[in-house]
């Protein structure tokens, strides 16, 4: 048994203790038909995912958290985004367990989004992020709030079985594992029209390399130490964001030959948000980024030299209606990704969402940063 | 008697309006709701938003706790249900012009808080008539005043009303007016219209099921948001009100929502 899978046994063990006790429920069912074309699969296929989340009171400055995800597609894979035991009390708190964390402010690059391993099985259905097994400590102070956290293991990123079967093995730098645990620590505080937020992380890179062994795609991984500045002004109707990362000692792979080695690293992006005039009857949002990676092609992450365009536009209606336009334009390679994405809900407890996705890309030559060619899908989902 | 303290001192500051301009009356009878106000601390309630539309009814539950400050109200609204948008929390940081007020809204399908810009504070919450502006709350130097009549209070006939008109200043607010009837007695709100900024008027709020709480406290026990354009309506319904319930100051800071 894994260290991982040791923690995953101990949370479902604690939470089968607290199914005793009176849990308030909640979560999402959801369909969703695929319609997909990638390097091995050209096809209508059904995904149905179960994300329901049970969160017990117990104590009156204390509560558990149990959060399950089950995902079928092709084959049933489960995965634990939260089983944890969180302790408040006046301006901080403690969790102990699994749980998710989501750092940074920019819309499209994740440059801060350090804790959770990805799940890129769900890259364009839902939540990509699997859970973390950590212990977290967080207080606010006169001056701002800290937050430390350990982390207890570093999973596996999670790939669609077409690009990654399930019985390959990752590969790991000497004297790191799966079991390798981390550190991170992160401040927050706003000054007026300013937000900001400043961490370092320490513990196996979140970004694998994709090694290619008897024709086979294998992920390496490699351990890095990281700090980073994520910075948000607000002027009237706009929002200016920032996020800078300096890594040292980073692996990178060259995406030709896939060799592979360390380097300092930098990375950053800037963008912009701005509301159009809105109203009570319809609201409007345009964003702009761009992000670079010193590492420029050989870098392990999408976005290391991209523009992002996008446009929200709600109709401020009880459904919620949301209609979203996005667009990618790699500068490198001088291609696009399109996403175009509508939501409404149907009744209080359902939603319908309809996804649009067009790659310029040749998915084939990239598999570091797997997308599909194109995509289209149609999801119904059921809150309870 | 701190009622009636309160009343006599009231009473003094607006006896002399006969020497006033209207918009010196204005102001006073609004500072002195201000003041009438004064001392709640804390406060915890829960709340029904109901939503009427052609189409029927939807309700989302939630509970709202604010915190008295000198320098600005600070407020923040949970939701419970229904359950697509339970854990939402919209929390506001009430600032006296020119300083903007502060708005970051928790969402958490995405695990994010968000801060909210002035340009989406014109848009409307969650669907509903109340637009993110409106739930923020207006402090007394964020407006220019001008009483403009004394009447009968809406929905309280047997009450008089004064009539205030407020001229926001902060230039993204989405009214180019508001009118407001605060009753003589306890200075309470009994009606408000909003004026969009081309000056037509385009929604009114009213205040019913008053009760008060530590004998000088008054609070609603229902809201009215009825849109003059379209016809829609939301009420918001109030219920186990609690003053000066020792809410922490840290629990309004934005890095604390969704914990």
């Amino acid at each position: 048994m894994t260290k991982h899978q040791s923690n995953t046994a101990w949370a479902l063990l604690l939470c089968s203790s607290l199914a005793v006790a009176d849990g308030q429920m909640s979560g999402d069912l959801s369909f969703t038909a695929i319609s997909e074309q990638t390097p091995t699969t050209d096809g209508l296929r059904s995904v149905i995912s179960l994300a329901p989340e049970v969160t017990w009171d117990i104590a009156p400055e204390a509560s558990a958290t149990f959060a399950p995800y089950l995902h079928y597609d092709q084959e049933l894979t489960t995965d634990i985004h939260k089983a944890k035991v969180d302790i408040y009390w006046r301006g901080g708190n403690a969790s102990l367990g699994i749980d998710q964390v989501t750092w940074g402010k920019m819309e499209f690059s994740r440059l801060s989004d350090r804790i959770n391993q990805t799940d890129l099985r769900s890259l364009l259905t839902g939540d990509p992020k699997q859970g973390q097994a950590m212990a977290r400590v967080s207080q606010n102070t006169p001056v701002g709030q800290f937050e430390l956290l350990h982390l207890f293991d570093s999973p596996q990123r999670k790939y669609p079985t077409d690009l990654l079967p399930a019985d390959v093995e990752a590969v790991y730098a000497d004297k790191i594992s799966e079991e390798s645990s981390g550190w991170a620590l992160r401040y927050d505080q706003y000054f007026g029209a300013f937000d900001i937020g400043i961490y370092g992380y320490t513990g196996v890179d979140r970004d694998p390399a994709v090694m290619v062994q008897n024709q086979r795609l294998q992920p390496y991984y490699d351990e890095v130490t990281q700090a980073g500045i994520d910075l948000q002004y607000t002027a009237g109707s706009l929002l200016i964001k920032s996020a800078y990362r300096q890594s040292w000692d980073q692996i990178q792979q060259d995406p030709v030959s896939y060799q592979l080695s360390t380097a300092d690293a930098q990375a950053y992006a800037i963008g912009a948000e701005y509301a159009l005039n809105n109203n009570d009857t319809a609201s409007a949002t345009v964003f702009a980024e761009y992000a670079n990676d010193s590492r420029g092609k050989s870098a392990l992450q999408a976005m290391q030299n991209d523009v992002s365009l996008g446009a929200k536009f709600g109709l401020n209606n009880l459904q919620n209606t949301e209609f979203t336009v996005a667009g990618n334009y790699d500068l490198d390679d001088e291609k696009s990704v399109y996403n175009l994405r509508a939501e409404h809900r149907w009744t209080d407890r359902t939603k319908l969402e309809v996804n649009a996705y067009i790659s310029g890309k040749d998915s084939q030559s990239n598999p570091i940063n797997y997308q599909p060619d194109s995509r289209f899908d149609f999801s119904l989902s059921y809150n309870f | 008697m701190r009622i009636f303290l309160s009343l006599m001192v009231a009473m003094l500051g607006l006896n002399s309006a006969n020497a006033q301009t209207a918009e010196q009356k204005g102001y006073a009878i609004m500072q002195r709701q201000a003041q009438v106000d004064e001392g709640w601390q804390s406060e915890l309630s829960q709340g029904q938003m109901v939503l009427y539309t052609s189409g029927g009814t939807v309700q989302r539950s939630f509970s709202a706790e604010r915190l008295e400050q000198g320098a600005g109200n600070l407020s923040k609204f949970t939701f419970h249900g229904p359950a697509d948008v339970k854990g939402t929390v919209l929390l506001s940081h009430s600032k006296t012009e020119p300083t903007p007020d502060m708005q970051w809204l928790f969402l958490p399908s995405i695990q994010r808080v968000k801060r909210i810009a002035s340009g989406n504070r014109k848009g409307s919450f969650m669907g509903s008539e109340f637009s993110f502006e409106d739930l923020t709350g207006y402090e007394l130097n964020d407006s220019k005043y001008k009483w403009v009549a004394d009447q009968a209070c809406p929905g309280a006939a047997q009450s008089k009303c004064y009539v205030v008109e407020a001229y926001p200043l902060n230039r993204d607010s989405a009214y180019s007016k508001r009118v407001i009837w605060v009753d003589q007695q306890y200075f309470r709100p009994f009606q408000i219209d909003y004026y969009n900024r081309g000056g037509q008027f385009m929604k009114r709020l009213n205040y019913a099921g008053y009760a008060v709480f530590l004998q000088r406290f008054w609070r609603p026990g229902r809201l009215t948001m009825q849109n003059a354009q379209t016809g829609k309506r939301t009420d918001m319904v109030w219920s186990g009100y609690r003053l000066q319930s020792g809410i922490a100051a840290s629990q309004f800071e934005p890095q604390r929502l969704g914990r």
